[in-house]
């Protein structure tokens, strides 16, 4: 056991909350091993994927053969993940499950499925990411199925909306991570896959995800939903994680603080209509720092600064109201440093009291 | 953050903690920082957002040329946020976090002004010219600073030099180098010569011993060598370059560096991640068939025992130095 685990479990067992013998503890590995077993699982997945497709070539030729093919694989992923704890076979079930994936994403598409393919095919990651046993797989399902969903939409003729609308499951896992303690392991590859995804839909034009609208070229339009629509979901979604903030700390929503809070929100999320991705990033910033998730702030950060650093280059607006917009958020925050510099001897005794 | 966070979550994994004590669990574990902790994170935050956002909404407006605001206007402006800046600077505590924002703040501001000078006047200089001015004029400002993050765009600054310059000119290497790869290997000797700077310096200036700053120095020179690597894999020479031997004498001294004298698990994974691109690409293209479905599942299995080892030996490697 290392000495910080030591540490915190003898400050819990003087207070009686947890048993007299400690166990042997693994410690979990830094995002960064994380990432290079991500990067593993999804180049073997690859490879696994031509493997399949070389052996089964005339057979693969069939979509609905394909569609067949893509279950064993699902299956084998599933019994090898329910093994108990090895890396080596957790990462050979995340490969067989993406080579899977590909293979039915490709089957849905041939048997011309069109528009429901990304719906179905988001359904399928949602239900993957539920019962799939790992950490992994579940941020990679939820963030295949958000961007399978935002298709949908766009298809229908609702473009941008998901992006607004994940900031509420965002904010609901990340403030709540620790309320199921028994399905840890389950939340909190949700609750990163959900900001993930939020933060690849908000930066769209970053991440050049602007393809999606050439696969949903279809456009159906049955539903046309009005701008300020959109702009309102993305207002209430901001307002929802402030209140949500607020209420961790149980401060009343009625008294002056949190209604600065509020108001703090509403103003920023107006400014930020037109740049969502600042917004997004800072509410990812907020979540990280009140759960003290160091990767969670990292992963606000480094949006926060590629989302500026290619504001720049987004058509939809010119360099002048862009130029508005950020010195809008400037103003606002230089004055609210200002005002906090001010006041914050109130708001220590109001969080105190 | 002194929060006992990754220890909470092994005891939660391990079945240790009940739902019934959670809350109070939570609270020993110290995750919900303090009153205090919030208005730092929040004043440094808005400090920080509020002079970005007002740089970058000057760069803007710099480049958007609008022409019904006259020259001698966009002057004063430029300028006088610089004065502004500069200003802020000497009334806050040096060492302050205010301080290290004005300093940041100006150095933008005179990017901006020279990009107004050669917007207005049209002075016929390369691209590269203003990059390289832009970083020689906020030299003074980075050595006074005595901060990293002022001393990273100084490097960034450089480095969009050098791929500006390269465009125009042949750069300085291409004596010694093919054409081909003189960008890579400029782009590489700078990373390493900034890398092995820093890493000798840290030791006797405080302010140097921040671990992103030497995190993102090793990252771009581990970057421009994997590169070069993999490009000499691609062309089918890497027995006659010389991309081998600097590639594995790089990662040896980081191993030197960060297993046997430090342990930095960042930089081993790095390590490891370079040293499994180049395997799977060097049996990829020069031992397997690539239309073998055999060969597929080979490169399949090798890949994943790699991804599997390398994570049981940083695991290894991580509890030894938490030991």
């Amino acid at each position: 056991m290392t000495t910080a685990i030591n540490h915190l479990w003898q400050t819990l067992k003087k207070a009686d909350l947890v048993a007299d013998v400690p166990a042997q503890y693994v410690i979990n590995s830094p995002w960064y091993v994380k990432t290079l077993l991500a990067v593993s699982g999804w180049l073997g997945g690859f490879f696994l994927l031509g493997f399949v497709f070389l052996l089964c070539l005339s057979f693969i030729e069939e979509p609905s053969a394909a569609l067949f093919l893509s279950m064993p694989l699902f299956a084998s992923a599933y019994f090898i993940l329910a093994i108990p704890k090895n890396e080596f076979y957790e990462h050979l079930a995340l490969a067989l499950s993406l080579a899977g994936q590909a293979l039915l994403l490709w089957s849905l598409i041939e048997l011309q499925f069109t528009p429901l393919v990304w719906l179905m095919f988001g359904i399928i990651q949602m239900v993957l990411a539920y019962f799939m046993a790992s950490f992994l797989h579940r941020v990679f399902s939820i963030v295949f199925a958000a961007l399978a969903f935002e298709v949908t939409l766009s298809t229908f003729g609702l473009p941008y909306i998901l992006s607004s609308l994940l900031i509420f499951p965002s904010t609901w896992f990340c403030l709540h991570e620790f309320s199921f303690v028994s399905q840890y392991k389950r939340t909190s590859g949700l609750m990163y896959g959900f900001v993930i995804a939020m933060l690849l839909l908000n930066g769209n034009h970053l991440f050049g995800l602007e393809l999606m609208n050439f696969i949903s070229s279809t456009s159906m339009d049955s539903v046309m939903l009005p701008g300020w629509a959109a702009d309102l979901i993305f207002i209430s979604a901001s307002l929802y994680a402030a209140k949500q903030l607020i209420s961790v700390y149980d401060i009343k929503l009625k008294s002056a603080l949190s209604l600065t809070v509020l108001l703090f929100s509403l103003i920023l999320a107006i400014a930020t209509l037109k740049a969502p991705g600042i917004m997004v990033g800072l509410i990812v910033m907020f979540l990280g720092f009140a759960q003290s998730n160091r990767v969670m702030l990292g992963l606000g950060v480094l949006s926060l600064l590629l989302y500026s650093a290619t504001y720049y280059y987004m058509l939809e607006e010119t360099l002048l109201f862009k130029s508005v917009v950020l010195f809008a958020i400037a103003v606002f925050m230089l004055i609210g440093r200002l005002l906090l510099a001010r006041f914050s001897p109130l708001l220590r005794e109001e969080l105190n009291a | 953050m002194e929060s006992c966070r990754d220890e909470l979550i092994s005891l939660i994994e391990h079945s240790d903690i009940t739902a019934e004590n959670i809350d109070e669990v939570v609270i020993l574990a110290k995750i919900k920082p303090t009153t205090n902790a919030w208005l730092v994170f929040i004043n440094n935050l808005f400090l920080w957002l509020g002079c970005i956002a007002l740089s970058l909404s000057v760069i803007f407006f710099i480049a958007f040329n609008w022409t019904k605001m006259g020259r001698f206007a966009k002057f004063t402006l430029v300028e006088f946020a610089l004065i502004l800046a500069i200003v802020a600077y000497l009334k806050v505590k040096l060492t302050s976090v205010a301080s290290s924002a004005a300093l940041i703040f100006a150095t933008f501001m005179l990017g901006a002004l020279m990009a107004l000078f050669g917007q207005t006047y049209q002075t016929g200089a390369d691209p590269w010219q203003l990059f390289f001015n832009w970083a020689l004029l906020m030299t003074p400002w980075a050595i006074i600073g005595r901060f990293a993050s002022i001393w990273i765009i100084w490097l960034v600054l450089i480095n969009l030099s050098i791929a500006l310059y390269c465009d125009v000119y042949l750069n300085p290497l291409s004596l010694i180098f093919a054409s081909k790869i003189n960008l890579a290997w400029t782009f590489f000797s700078f990373h390493v010569l900034s890398f092995m700077t820093w890493y000798l310096l840290s030791p006797s200036i405080v302010w140097m011993q921040k671990q992103w700053a030497i995190r993102i120095l090793a990252l771009s020179a581990g970057i421009s060598i994997t590169h070069l690597m993999l490009s000499a894999i691609f062309d089918h020479g890497i027995t006659n370059s010389l991309a081998l031997p600097v590639w594995v004498m790089f990662f040896a001294t980081i191993y030197w560096l960060y297993r046997k004298r430090s342990i930095d698990l960042f930089m081993l994974a790095g390590a490891c991640l370079s040293g499994m691109l180049v395997t799977i690409l060097f049996l990829g293209t020069s031992v397997l068939e690539p239309d073998d479905p055999g060969s597929l599942l080979v490169l399949a299995m090798v890949v994943i025992g790699l991804g599997v080892a390398s994570a049981f030996w940083l695991k290894k490697v991580q509890l030894e130095s938490q030991l």
